[in-house]
């Protein structure tokens, strides 16, 4: 047997509440730390179901975010510098270019539409298809339920005679 | 001579369903004739202990199956349907499917097929044990009666012979030289190892504590792990050493070695890391949930089932710096597996097995 000084640990339970509500006070734990938490881990999580229909909806994500980049191709970039008065260069360079790189722009505006149009097709097929199998996986589950419904209720009917027949058997 | 064989679905010497197998096993075949024989083909730690299940052979009525229930495999129920031997059931608890629906639907289905299977074969059942009083409520709502409640086979105090492995009491010094956390399962979302990263984070970002974690146990979940792995690389301050599936002897070494032992898991029908972790003389901090409170009783630091991050943190700091508390949950820890566990507990299932057997 070990002797040490006991200490209440239900006492110690209960002090932990006040505890991380005076933490809290101090600013040590920041109001919302805990959903934050949850919620990210929860997002986290979320991303590795391997389901057609998550990542058919990743893919719809990112082709919006695809076409809405597309369109603010522009040609044209920023003129701002950290070196004072460089940032006039710069706009008198734009100036100059912009002729070229905005037509260099809208053929690769052009390009995207039809890239993209393609891929909308693809999102929209994957989509068709994903509908059509959960009305299969539907009616098959529904199926196969009634089936092992069936199952089940014949194997108890069989356990019920199998018990039957050996009641008669003993009274034989 | 009769024949009391056991069946289990997976073989593993890490695995603790088998664990409690080979120990029973080894009371039976005092009296019967008596093997392991798993579904899925046993790993190389006990191919010499456990056979496949296709080399059971068929026995008769005055013979006894012993089937350890944890997970559903059809083949396996129709197997055991079809048996003319006693059938005695020992459950260890089903994961409710929920946490898996998403995730991995296959093992979702298996985990409902387990529950469904205990409905099928209730009406074949001679005896009925469950390890815990959580699993003898579950088994109650299938229809099941006269459940013995006994943990057979648990040996908490298995790893005490087992020589620390010095390299990684090396690398654990190294890595960790003012100790670390411990946590030891399988890699499985609804063990919630996440609570244990997030709680390391704050130790070290809030409490400035030098600690780290360790998590020890069989990957099983692939997408859990990635995403385990990049929460620690999300939080600055998360130092944690994801240790994979251990050999005894470091098992052994992680337990002796830590400052605390974590329980952070959603579900557990019987939770056997803790009550190893208070043989080898760690303190224990876990969430009570299923049958945890009823498992480390009053030897463990035990929060709500509902606490959340920052009372989890506040509950290790606790334990950490805290000498006394410390001291007491050691001692408890100790008192509480020497008493509750230290009989054979393979007795009282002979004992039954034997009342069936005549």
């Amino acid at each position: 047997m070990i002797f040490v000084k006991q200490v209440e640990i239900e006492e110690i339970l209960a002090g932990i509440q006040d505890t991380v509500a005076r933490r809290r006070a101090e600013g040590l734990y920041p109001i919302g730390l805990e959903n934050e938490l949850e919620a990210e881990f929860a997002f986290m999580m979320s991303l590795t179901h391997r389901g057609e229909a998550e990542r058919t909806e990743a893919l719809a994500l990112l082709l919006k975010e695809a076409i809405s980049a597309s369109r603010e191709v522009s040609g044209l970039t920023s003129v701002n510098s950290r070196i004072p008065f460089i940032g006039i260069f710069h706009r008198v360079i734009r100036r100059l270019v912009a002729r070229q790189t905005r037509g260099l722009a809208a053929q690769q505006r052009a390009v995207n539409d039809a890239v993209l149009g393609i891929v909308e097709h693809l999102v929209r097929d994957a989509r068709g298809r994903e509908d059509a199998d959960y009305r299969m996986v539907a009616s098959l589950s529904k199926h196969v339920l009634d089936r092992v419904a069936v199952i089940d209720h014949l194997y108890f009917v069989v356990t019920e005679l199998e018990t039957r027949i050996r009641k008669i058997e003993a009274t034989d | 001579m009769q024949s009391v064989h056991q069946i289990i679905v997976g073989a593993s010497r890490r695995d603790a369903i088998t664990n409690m197998a080979l120990s029973l096993r080894e009371s039976l075949r005092s009296q019967y004739k008596s093997n392991i024989y798993s579904y899925h083909p046993p790993d190389e730690s006990v191919e010499d202990d456990v056979h496949p299940i296709h080399e059971l052979q068929f026995g008769s009525s005055n013979d006894i199956i012993v089937y350890h229930s944890s997970f559903g495999i059809p083949k396996l129920t129709a197997l055991l349907q079809a048996r003319s031997e006693k059938l005695a059931l020992v459950y260890h608890n089903i994961t409710p499917s929920s946490y898996y629906v998403r995730s991995d639907p296959d093992f979702a289905a298996a985990l409902e097929w387990g529950r469904h299977e205990l409905r099928l074969l209730q009406p074949l059942v001679n005896a009925t044990f469950a390890d815990s009083k959580f699993n003898a409520a579950e088994l109650l709502e299938y229809g099941y009666s006269n459940i013995v409640e006994l943990a057979a086979g648990v040996n908490p105090h298995r790893l005490h012979d087992e020589p620390s492995d010095e390299k990684l009491t090396k690398e654990l010094r190294g890595h960790f030289p003012d100790g670390f956390i411990l946590v030891v399962s399988q890699v499985i979302p609804h063990k919630r190892m996440e609570l244990a990263i997030e709680a390391v984070h704050l130790l070290r970002s809030v409490h400035r504590l030098d600690i780290g974690l360790v998590i020890a146990g069989p990957q099983r979940n692939e997408g859990y792990l990635r995403q385990l792995q990049a929460l620690r690389s999300h939080l600055p301050e998360a130092h944690v050493l994801f240790m994979g599936e251990t050999t005894d002897s470091e098992l052994a070494t992680l337990y002796r070695r830590c400052s605390v032992y974590f329980g952070t898991s959603d579900h557990e029908g019987l939770a056997i890391p803790p009550l190893e972790a208070m043989s080898a003389g760690a303190p224990v901090v876990i969430r009570g949930v299923g049958a945890v409170p009823e498992t480390v009783g009053n030897a463990a630091l035990v929060a709500s089932p509902t606490a959340r991050i920052c009372e989890l943190t506040e509950m290790l700091y606790a334990v950490v710096t805290n000498n006394e508390l410390r001291d007491t949950l050691i001692a408890r820890g100790s008192e509480h597996v020497q008493h509750n566990f230290a009989n054979d507990t393979s007795s009282e299932f002979i004992r039954r097995i034997n009342e069936l057997a005549l």
